[in-house]
C-alpha cells in the first residue's frame, strides 16, 4: 500500500515536470518566432524608410550653367534661382540627350549656358550630383493674338501675364487649329489665323536671329469658339 | 454564530445589492441623455446654412510638380469647371478635352529628360478667366 502510493506520488510529480517543462519550451519558441518576425518587420520598416528619405532627398532640378569650376557647377534655375551643384569625380555621369536619346559624354562637353537636368541628393548647400543630363529647353506657353505680320510670317502673342512673345511662323512648324463643331484638332496654314484667336505653343527657349521664338508647333483655338 | 447574525448578514448583503444595482441604472440613464443632448448640438452645427460655391478651380491632384518618374507615361489627375475645354500640351504631345464632369483623368507620355507640360483650361462660362498650370516632370529611367 505504502509502496503504491509513493509510486503515485512519483508519477505525479514527473507527469508535473513533464508539463512544465512543456509550457516553458512552447512558451520560449513562441517568444523566438515572434521576436523573429519582429526583427523581419522592423527590416522590412527600415529599408522601406531608407528608400523613401532617398526619394524624397533625391531630387531633379534643371537650368543653365552660369559657373563651371572641377568639383562643382552653379545654375540658375526658371525662377532665377542660383543652385549649387556638387560633383564627384567617381560617381556623377554625364548624359546628352538629343532625339529622346541619351549618349554618355564627359564633364569637359560641359559648356556655360547649357541647359542641365541634374538628379541627386539634395543638402543645406545644394545637391550631390548623380546624373547630369544636357537638354533642350522649351518654351510651352499660351496667349492672345494681338497682332499678324503676313510679309515676315510672325505672331505677336499677349501672355496671360501680360508678356508679348513675337513667335515665327517657321516652315516646320506643325500648325493644328481647334475644330469648333467636333474638338478635334485639324492641319492649318498661317492664312488661316486671326487677331483674337487664342494660340498654345511649343518652341526653342532660345531666340533666334530676328530676335523671335521660332515656334515648333501651335493649336490654335478660334475666336467663335469663345462667342458660342 | 448565532441564527439570528446569519439573517441579518445575509440580508445586509441582499439590500447592498439591490443599492449598487439601482445607482448603476440611474448612472447610465445620466450618461444616455447627456449624449442625446451632444448629437443634437451636433445636428444644429451641421444645419447651419453654408454658402454654395458652384465653380471647381482647376487643381492637378497628380502627379506632383517637379518629381522624378521612371516610366515614360503619366496619368495627369484633376478637377476642374464641368464642360471646360482643356489643353495639355508639352513638346512632344498636344491633347484636347472637354470635360462633362469634374474630375478630368488622362494618360500622357513623356520624353526623355525634363518634360515642360502646360494644361491651359478655358472654361465654358465668359465669365470665368482661362487658368493654367505647368508641371515639370523628370522621366530618368536609370535614377529610380
Amino acid at each position: 500500500m505504502r509502496i503504491k502510493k509513493i509510486l503515485v506520488i512519483t508519477f505525479f510529480i514527473i507527469f508535473l515536470g513533464f508539463l512544465i517543462s512543456f509550457v516553458i519550451l512552447a512558451q520560449e519558441k513562441v517568444s523566438t518566432s515572434s521576436s523573429e518576425k519582429e526583427v523581419e518587420i522592423l527590416k522590412e520598416k527600415i529599408a522601406s524608410k531608407v528608400a523613401q528619405l532617398r526619394q524624397e532627398n533625391n531630387q531633379a532640378v534643371s537650368g543653365k550653367i552660369i559657373n563651371l569650376s572641377e568639383n562643382q557647377i552653379e545654375i540658375k534655375d526658371n525662377n532665377d534661382k542660383k543652385i549649387l551643384i556638387k560633383l564627384d569625380p567617381t560617381l556623377t555621369k554625364y548624359y546628352r540627350i538629343k532625339n529622346n536619346q541619351k549618349k554618355e559624354i564627359n564633364f569637359s562637353d560641359l559648356e556655360k549656358n547649357n541647359y542641365v537636368v541634374v538628379s541627386g541628393i539634395t543638402t543645406d548647400k545644394g545637391i550631390n550630383a548623380n546624373l547630369i543630363f544636357v537638354d533642350e529647353k522649351y518654351l510651352v506657353e499660351f496667349g492672345r493674338v494681338i497682332e499678324i505680320n503676313k510679309d515676315s510670317y510672325w505672331l505677336k502673342i499677349n501672355t496671360i501675364t501680360n508678356e508679348n512673345i513675337i513667335l515665327d511662323i517657321e516652315t516646320y512648324t506643325k500648325q493644328l487649329m481647334l475644330n469648333i463643331k467636333d474638338l478635334q484638332l485639324e492641319k492649318t496654314g498661317f492664312s488661316k489665323i486671326k487677331e483674337g484667336d487664342m494660340i498654345n505653343f511649343v518652341a526653342k527657349d532660345a531666340k533666334n536671329e530676328n530676335n523671335h521664338f521660332s515656334a515648333q508647333k501651335i493649336i490654335v483655338i478660334p475666336q467663335e469658339y469663345f462667342l458660342k | 454564530m448565532k441564527k439570528e447574525s446569519l439573517i441579518a448578514i445575509i440580508l445586509g448583503l441582499f439590500f447592498g445589492f439591490v443599492f449598487a444595482v439601482f445607482i448603476v441604472i440611474i448612472l447610465s440613464q445620466n450618461k444616455l441623455e447627456k449624449r442625446k443632448i451632444l448629437v443634437s448640438e451636433k445636428n444644429v452645427t451641421i444645419l447651419s446654412p453654408a454658402k454654395k460655391i458652384d465653380f471647381t478651380p482647376l487643381t492637378i491632384d497628380k502627379p506632383n510638380n517637379n518629381i522624378i518618374v521612371n516610366k515614360d507615361q503619366i496619368s495627369i489627375e484633376g478637377s476642374v469647371d464641368k464642360d471646360s475645354l482643356i489643353i495639355i500640351q508639352s513638346p512632344i504631345k498636344d491633347l484636347v478635352l472637354q470635360n462633362k464632369e469634374k474630375k478630368f483623368k488622362v494618360d500622357f507620355p513623356l520624353a526623355l529628360g525634363e518634360n515642360v507640360i502646360k494644361i491651359v483650361v478655358y472654361p465654358k462660362r465668359s465669365n470665368i478667366k482661362t487658368q493654367e498650370k505647368t508641371l515639370f516632370i523628370y522621366y530618368l529611367p536609370n535614377e529610380i
